[in-house]
């Protein structure tokens, strides 16, 4: 993805490559800056406008490049074939309609439903959620629900066209820890029940462990380091993830204390040459400086480290 | 005293003294025709705080941590019961509290509320460490700006920025070295790693850690994760509806949590602070 900013471009996405199978929960695991959100937004093609994008984007279900598809194509994809749910689910709701009629207006954009059998299907899909009385939170306005309830409808709207995958861009960050582990376990629940593919944004090492099938760790707007949640988490490999692992409060009075990452995560437009983690890296050698990594797989992973990787020139 | 075990509570002179407080906002009840009644956000809490401690609070959103923090800092006052501060009641109307309450220094979850978004890092310093001073009227040199953003980890090149110019790390920096400029010998820190990056947490909580051991600085820091408290307090407090819970030493309340917010907390962080496997899918 790049951006013409002042006569240059910037690209705070630069060649990220992603896979989804069926019921598949894939996380991005990155901090701010590394072009999470952006990778995200793309897959359902809400790229900013005066963003341009370069590559594919394959949808497989119907054979499609997202990238190449027409404007109507794409829409018919929203919703139906991939859908979205966000981090403040006050800002994707609609503050003066009631949650049912939200739910059921979306229910018949995708299907030619009739309003008795929405409705229906706006209760079913609220009880799906966890509701435990859907008729009447469907009742109820957004601003009278709490975040995790305001979560929950909003993952039910997502539901409403029946989709193959859905992008939960840190759903979780603005609730509490205990309402943030009841909407995983939703997420994982409707994951098994729909053969629902996920694709989880989210920059909290716990959420990856409690998620993820797969990690791609991204920095900078490149994937440094993919592979199963249990060889990324528990044996990171790339100098940033083992760093960010690092940098992750233990909860034991006796562990060692977080360790900072030194420097700051850099701006898009000011990427270092090279390797793009080298300025905050323990183990960086002259040529990371110098030489761009390339992403190489050993096994079922695959790391953007040529000291990881033992490239020599 | 609710729910705390007077047996854990410092026996020493009391630095920060809460006394019983409760703190009831009126609420219009919410659809219809209900009419108007009162929450209380924080209920009959006492606590003590014994000089150069380091107390964290600790409990989910609406447990009442924030506004016992802004309460001890005087930013509100209480419904009823007291806080004594260095031997004085903090009354945000009172004379003699308005004199010395810049000893006390607080720092927020978004550190841009407490930085002038119109003034340089500079002259935000310059008028605070007036007050450290006692208000003596004389500008601090540039030498004595670039010791303060040098002892938080910023450069002499950042005192001519604006905030909106520092990244959100660097701010909550900018915001630490603000407090700092006022000679405080107390902190109160409202969520101050929440909005940061990870990376950026850690270096904000070795920083924390270094100015604890550099100055005898009383620290209050309110948080929802339970897996940063061992790293930057030695008590603990367990906030939920309001009350303290629980309260007593870091090291017993991990090993043998008595209330079941605090066994909740607890569950969260172990899982949030893991690398392993997959939680049980239900």
């Amino acid at each position: 993805m790049t951006f013409a900013r002042g006569g240059e471009s910037v690209r705070p996405v630069d060649g990220i490559s992603l896979a989804l199978q069926e019921r598949e929960c894939l996380v991005l695991l990155g901090e701010s800056g590394s072009g999470k959100s952006l990778t995200a937004l793309s897959t359902l093609r809400l790229e900013p406008r005066n963003a341009t994008l370069s590559g594919t984007i394959r949808y497989e279900p119907r054979a499609l490049d997202l990238l190449s598809a027409e404007p109507a194509t794409i829409r018919s994809v929203r919703g139906s074939g991939i859908a979205m749910i966000f981090q403040e689910p006050m800002t994707a709701l609609n503050p003066v309609l009631r949650c049912g009629e939200q739910i059921a207006e979306g229910i018949r954009l995708h299907a030619s439903a009739g309003t008795r059998d929405a409705n229906a299907r706006t209760l079913a899909l609220l009880e799906e959620v966890g509701m435990d009385d859907p008729a009447r939170v469907a009742g109820q306005y957004p601003h009278e629900l709490s975040g995790g309830m305001r979560q929950r409808v909003l993952t039910a709207l997502a539901l409403a066209g029946d989709p193959k995958l859905l992008i939960a861009d840190e759903p979780t960050t603005a609730l509490d820890v205990s309402t943030e582990q009841r909407i995983l376990d939703l997420l994982l629940r409707l994951r098994d029940a729909r053969g629902l593919a996920i694709l989880m944004i989210t920059h909290d090492w716990g959420v990856a462990a409690a998620m993820a099938d797969r990690v791609s760790v991204l920095y900078a707007g490149q994937v440094v380091e993919t592979g199963s949640a249990g060889d990324v988490l528990r044996e990171p490999k790339h100098p940033y993830t083992r760093a960010l692992h690092g940098a992750v409060p233990r909860l034991d009075r006796h562990a060692a204390a977080p360790v900072p990452i030194p420097g700051q995560v850099p701006e898009p437009g000011a990427f270092p040459s090279g390797c793009r983690f080298h300025p905050r890296c323990a183990r960086a050698i002259t040529a990371c400086a110098e030489r761009e990594p390339a992403l190489l797989a050993g096994g079922t992973r695959t790391v953007r480290c040529d000291v990881e990787n033992g490239v020599t020139s | 005293m609710i729910g705390a075990p007077s047996g854990t509570a410092p026996t020493g002179d009391a630095w920060i003294e809460i006394e019983n407080v409760t703190r009831e906002f009126a609420v219009r009840g919410a659809g219809r025709g209900a009419g108007a009644r009162s929450i209380a956000a924080v209920q009959d809490v006492s606590l003590r705080v014994a000089r150069g401690d380091s107390i964290a609070l600790v409990g989910t959103s609406g447990s009442g941590k924030s506004t016992l923090a802004r309460l001890i800092a005087g930013l509100d006052r209480p419904t009823a019961g007291r806080v004594r501060y260095a031997g004085r009641v903090v009354d945000p109307a009172a004379r003699d509290w308005q004199s010395g309450r810049h000893r006390m220094q607080m720092i927020f979850q978004d550190p841009a509320a407490a930085l002038n978004p119109r003034h340089r890092a500079g002259a935000i310093l310059a008028e605070v460490s007036e007050f450290g001073r006692g208000g003596d009227g004389r500008h601090a040199s540039a030498e004595d700006i670039d010791a303060m953003l040098a002892r938080v980890g910023l450069s002499p090149a950042d005192r001519e920025k604006f905030p909106h110019e520092f990244s959100g790390g660097q701010k909550q920096r900018l915001s630490l070295a603000r407090a700092l400029a006022a000679e405080p010998d107390t902190l109160l820190a409202d969520e101050p790693l929440s909005a940061l990056d990870v990376s950026v947490q850690a270096q904000i909580l070795a920083l924390l850690h270094d100015l604890r051991q550099e100055r005898s600085l009383t620290l209050v820091f309110v948080t929802h994760d339970l897996a940063v408290v061992p790293h930057i307090a030695e008590r603990l407090a367990v906030m939920a509806g309001g009350r303290i819970v629980e309260e007593g030493p870091v090291d017993r309340i991990f090993a043998d949590p008595s209330h079941d917010a605090t066994r909740r907390l607890l569950a969260a962080a172990r899982r949030g602070s893991t690398g392993g496997p997959k939680t049980g899918i239900l």
